[in-house]
């Protein structure tokens, strides 16, 4: 089964055109179809941009199963906001998360994953919130960052790396730091 | 509370005269937030953010900028785009418009010429939007280029030059697919990363790269070198008698065959039809252009890798919280396991990090300095000793006339043994300094390869000072000798051992199991890789040999790294280490070309081998391709130009070059940080008059009740105080505004600040400072109010 029905639903034209907009390429963007095929192949066939939820995603994609930040990458690249994911939603996700995406690129999108409040910018309460995911274990409950540690740690970063003096760390700003880290382009990758 | 803070943000001194101003403020302000609906305020705050960041973009400076670095824009139109999105019906049209807008304001974007067409398309990638919107952009992007072209034929240059260019573009396209189409071992590699992390991963990385480099050349020495001389052996095969030990050792049977130096061929040779090969030519710049193209990719992959990852990154965090927090997770893990492994180290290193901060600096006393000095001295010391030894010790085991029957496979086999308990050796000894814990990886790292390269340096030596009738196939015995015995290492032994080591963990099961030494794994590929180097000149199938080797050691490696490694508790930064492996591999490279250079280029080649007939080895080209005999203008200008005098005013003047440079590079980056501070200076300030005339144009100089009130002083603290950019106290940004009155309906004493002692607030007012650009723009309300005037 398969790579026949799905090179029918991805046309040239079509192909040309991902591969023009994203950092994939032609055997990426056909492995990723025939695995997106293959969580219900009916439902493709019949409408292309079909949107699976977000559960029959994480199970086909196992990397997005740990991940502390499923909800928010789900919430990030979903286009129609509704936490399901088209073809198209998928492909943004894995150029991002591609080696050949730019580092500011991904600090971009990195940024919006990151903003757990939505406003725009990574204040105190949002880093806390990511070291309560980053930190969350289900074997280990008690592991667990106390609220006087989460700040002092919030305020650390935040002197450090506010240039413009606001209350929170601002997209180019983040952009600028994420950059700098040469580790980033490297923890912020997986291929599916 | 809303006066309070404003408190917070005025020095002690002009406290009392602030308040004593502005009290009435203050109160409409609050009753005019509290009156609105919550949804309404955010809007509001959230279109002043977006004027103030579009009018911000449009700034002369900035459009200077942005002709430099057009990604930098397109993401911080990104603030604007999410405010747009609010709650309007056709929010994603408008915001294509808005990129397109931003787009346009790049001339060399939008011309119609296909360079500036491959630049949208590259801007377009690079847009951090999803599919729908790039399309949108795209399209309207294209409808506002045909409208601006001006329709002018092309020149035939410049068509020429486009199609060129186009082609160009394309081949690149269809080899990117064909190295992915062909990219080996996809799904394994992802699957270690899956389960180690991609520090593990990268390992696989080096050694699958290292196997195709291997590949490569042993595809085009097998091609130009030892194709040609199975031919000519056809006719007359010499076959001696090959035990399995010979095999081993390289002796008997082996020892004139293909597999090693001195059974080339030194003539031509001619076949049934009616061209003839030149051997000694084909030998000689087969292995040149070898050892010379693969020194050069080497030093770029590794100059690339330096650059990226020691200098751009170069000025960065000085913390390491911001990289554990915003790097710390590894978003390619897959299994649980190592999610919550991940999850635990992560936990680990904060609470030890903290502590770290929480600890009193207990000042190292100058005798503890001396002390832990001298001992890093002394181990040093050691260590280098140790290694002179150990050569001493090979040096009299090789000299030594005892020849009982297999004394040079006895001699690999201690040396191979040597070489590979020695790394655990330094692994240990170097726990006894006081380094950080990468410098002392790093020192470990250096140490283990002075010992693999000085030995196999002296081996070099020796075969090249031994009178031995035939040392370079000697030599060349040695190294496919000791290729081989290390096989045995890291194909049964290491894997064994790592087996034992999880049988015994799971038998008695402490701490978090065994993990995968990636120091030990890569240093390995980098001895072998420094045989291969060395041994390609005297045994040329010893690529062979050694992609052949990599080869299994994928597969083993997998196998031990799945079955028998846990994921690391630690975590485990690979990026800079990379660099350092792929710099370790090239100074192997390094120091091969110059012994080859000095031992053996110089040196005369008669007992065996392809160069037999020249007087030198060098003479190859000297005498066999541009006939030096011959032309004696030629010969007297490469006679001159070799001469010590010449080549030592070129070494010196490339010393005063690199001073030079040097001299350069230091004056520039104290440059780079003077303007970086000048930048951040006229970024506050201009963030400061915006906002300002924002709040102006807002109407809000309403609200300042009493401004002609003492103007003489505001106008003075504006000029001294606002002005100043080191006043942190009054500096503003709508953005927080924003952030502040979005969650009108949370309680107060959430805040953060009021828990705090009231003496910090000074320092970080970081959510309710919206009173202090409420101050300066009466301050500048008073400056308008006397312009008037």
């Amino acid at each position: 089964m398969g790579s026949s029905t799905t090179k029918h639903l991805l046309t040239e034209d079509l192909i040309e055109d991902y591969t023009s907009l994203t950092y994939l390429n032609k055997g990426e963007i056909y492995y990723l179809m025939k695995k997106f095929h293959s969580i219900d192949p009916e439902k493709v066939n019949s409408n292309f941009s079909h949107r699976f939820s977000q559960a029959d995603i994480v199970k086909k994609f196992d990397v997005l199963k740990t991940n502390p930040f499923q909800d928010r990458i789900f919430k990030v690249f979903s286009s129609q906001n509704d936490n399901c994911f088209s073809f198209e939603d998928l492909l943004d996700l894995c150029s991002v998360m591609s080696a050949d995406c730019p580092s500011d690129v991904k600090a971009a999108w990195a940024f919006r994953i990151f903003d757990i409040d939505e406003d725009n910018q990574i204040s105190a309460q949002d880093i806390s919130k990511i070291l309560d995911r980053l930190t969350w274990d289900p074997d280990n409950r008690h592991h667990c960052l106390d609220h006087h540690s989460k700040a002092k740690i919030a305020k650390i970063i935040l002197e450090e790396i506010k240039l413009d003096f606001s209350g929170g760390i601002g997209l180019s700003e983040f952009t600028f730091i994420l950059s700098r880290i040469p580790e980033f382009s490297s923890s912020f990758y997986f291929r599916l | 509370m809303f006066g309070y803070n404003n408190n917070a943000i005025l020095t002690q001194s002009n406290k009392e005269e602030f308040i004593k101003t502005f009290p009435v403020t203050m109160d409409e302000e609050i009753e005019d937030i509290e009156l609105r609906p919550s949804s309404v305020r955010r809007n509001v705050t959230i279109r002043n953010n977006v004027a103030r960041q579009v009018a911000i973009n449009f700034m002369p400076s900035r459009q200077a900028l942005n002709t430099l670095r057009l990604r930098r824009v397109n993401s911080e139109n990104n603030a604007l785009l999410d405010a747009v999105a609010a709650d309007a019906p056709d929010a994603a049209d408008k915001q294509a418009d808005i990129i397109v807008r931003e787009m346009e304001q790049h001339t060399h974007l939008m011309q119609d010429d296909p360079v500036s067409e491959e630049l949208r398309r590259e801007a377009l990638r690079d847009l951090p939007q999803g599919l729908t919107m790039k399309r949108n952009v795209r399209a309207k992007l294209s409808a506002s280029v045909s409208l601006r072209s001006k329709r002018r034929p092309l020149s035939v240059f410049k068509r020429f030059k486009y199609r060129l260019s186009f082609v160009w573009k394309r081949t690149r396209e269809r080899f990117r697919d064909f190295i992915f189409s062909i990219e080996l071992w996809y799904e394994p590699i992802r699957n270690i990363e899956g389960h180690l992390g991609s520090a593990v991963g990268s390992y696989f990385h080096l050694l699958r790269w290292l196997f195709s480099l291997n590949l490569l050349l042993s595809g085009l020495v097998v091609s130009f070198v030892v194709v040609p001389q199975a031919l000519h052996d056809q006719g007359n095969s010499t076959s001696g008698e090959k035990g399995w030990l010979d095999f081993i050792s390289g002796k008997g049977g082996f020892e004139d065959s293909l597999l090693f130096y001195g059974h080339y061929h030194d003539g031509l040779i001619s076949t049934s039809l009616p061209i003839t090969y030149n051997m000694p030519f084909a030998y000689f710049f087969t292995m040149f252009c070898l050892y010379l193209v693969f020194f050069i990719v080497l030093c770029y992959r590794t100059s690339y890798s330096y650059r990226r990852n020691f200098i751009e990154t170069s000025g960065g965090l000085s913390n390491v919280f911001a990289n554990k927090v915003f790097c710390g997770w590894d978003f390619g893990i897959v299994s649980e396991h190592a999610a919550s492994l991940n999850a635990a180290s992560l936990y680990n290193e904060f609470k030890e990090l903290l502590s770290e901060r929480h600890k009193v600096k207990v000042e190292t006393s100058l005798c503890m300095k001396i002390f832990q000095y001298t001992l890093n001295v002394i181990v040093w010391g050691t260590v280098l000793g140790s290694i002179a030894a150990i050569h001493y010790g090979f040096w009299t085991l090789r000299a030594l006339s005892t020849r009982t029957a297999h004394w040079d496979l006895f001699v690999s086999l201690i040396l191979t043994a040597v070489l590979a308990v020695c790394p655990l050796l330094f692994n240990f000894i170097v726990r006894l300094e006081f380094y950080k814990p990468r410098t002392a990886f790093y020192v470990t790292l250096a140490r283990t390869w002075l010992l693999d390269i000085t030995t196999l340096g002296l081996f070099f030596v020796y075969w090249a000072k031994s009178t031995t009738a035939c040392w370079e196939t000697a030599l060349g015995q040695e190294v496919y000798r000791l290729v081989l015995l290390d096989s045995l290492v890291s194909l049964f032994l290491l894997p064994a051992v790592e087996f034992l080591r999880i049988l015994i963990f799971k038998l008695n099961s402490k701490g978090s199991g065994p993990e995968f030494s990636i120091a030990y794994n890569s240093l390995t590929l980098i001895y072998n890789q420094a045989l291969l180097w060395l041994g390609l000149l005297f045994s040329p199938l010893l690529a062979v040999a050694i992609t052949i080797k990599f080869l299994l050691l994928f597969y083993v490696k997998r196998v031990s790294a799945l079955r028998a490694c846990r994921p690391a508790r630690k975590v485990w930064r690979a990026a800079q280490t990379q660099t350092v492996l792929y710099m370790l591999v090239t100074l192997s490279l390094f120091t091969t070309l110059f012994g080859i250079g000095v031992l053996f280029l110089g040196t005369t080649s008669n007992e065996c081998g392809p160069f037999r007939q020249y007087s030198r080895v060098i003479a190859v080209v000297g005498e066999g391709v541009l006939n030096l005999s011959r032309h004696r203008t030629l010969d007297a200008i490469i006679t001159f130009v070799t001469r010590p005098g010449v080549i030592g005013f070129l070494f010196v003047a490339l010393c005063v070059s690199v001073y030079y440079m040097r001299a350069k590079s230091i004056a520039q980056r104290s440059m780079v940080t003077l303007l970086r501070q000048m930048l951040v200076l006229q970024a506050k300030d201009k963030d400061f008059l915006l906002t300002a005339i924002a709040k102006v144009s807002n109407g809000e100089w309403l609200y300042s009740p009493k401004a002609e009130e003492n103007a003489d002083s505001h106008t003075w603290r504006y000029l001294h105080d606002v002005r100043k950019p080191s006043n942190a106290g009054y500096h503003f940004d709508a953005s927080r505004l924003s952030h502040g009155f979005e969650r009108p309906d949370r309680p107060r004493q959430d805040r953060p600040r009021s828990e705090r002692p009231q003496s910090d607030y000074r320092t970080d007012g970081d959510t309710d400072s919206s009173f202090s650009w409420q101050g300066s723009s009466n301050y500048l309300n008073d400056l308008e109010n006397r312009r008037m005037i």
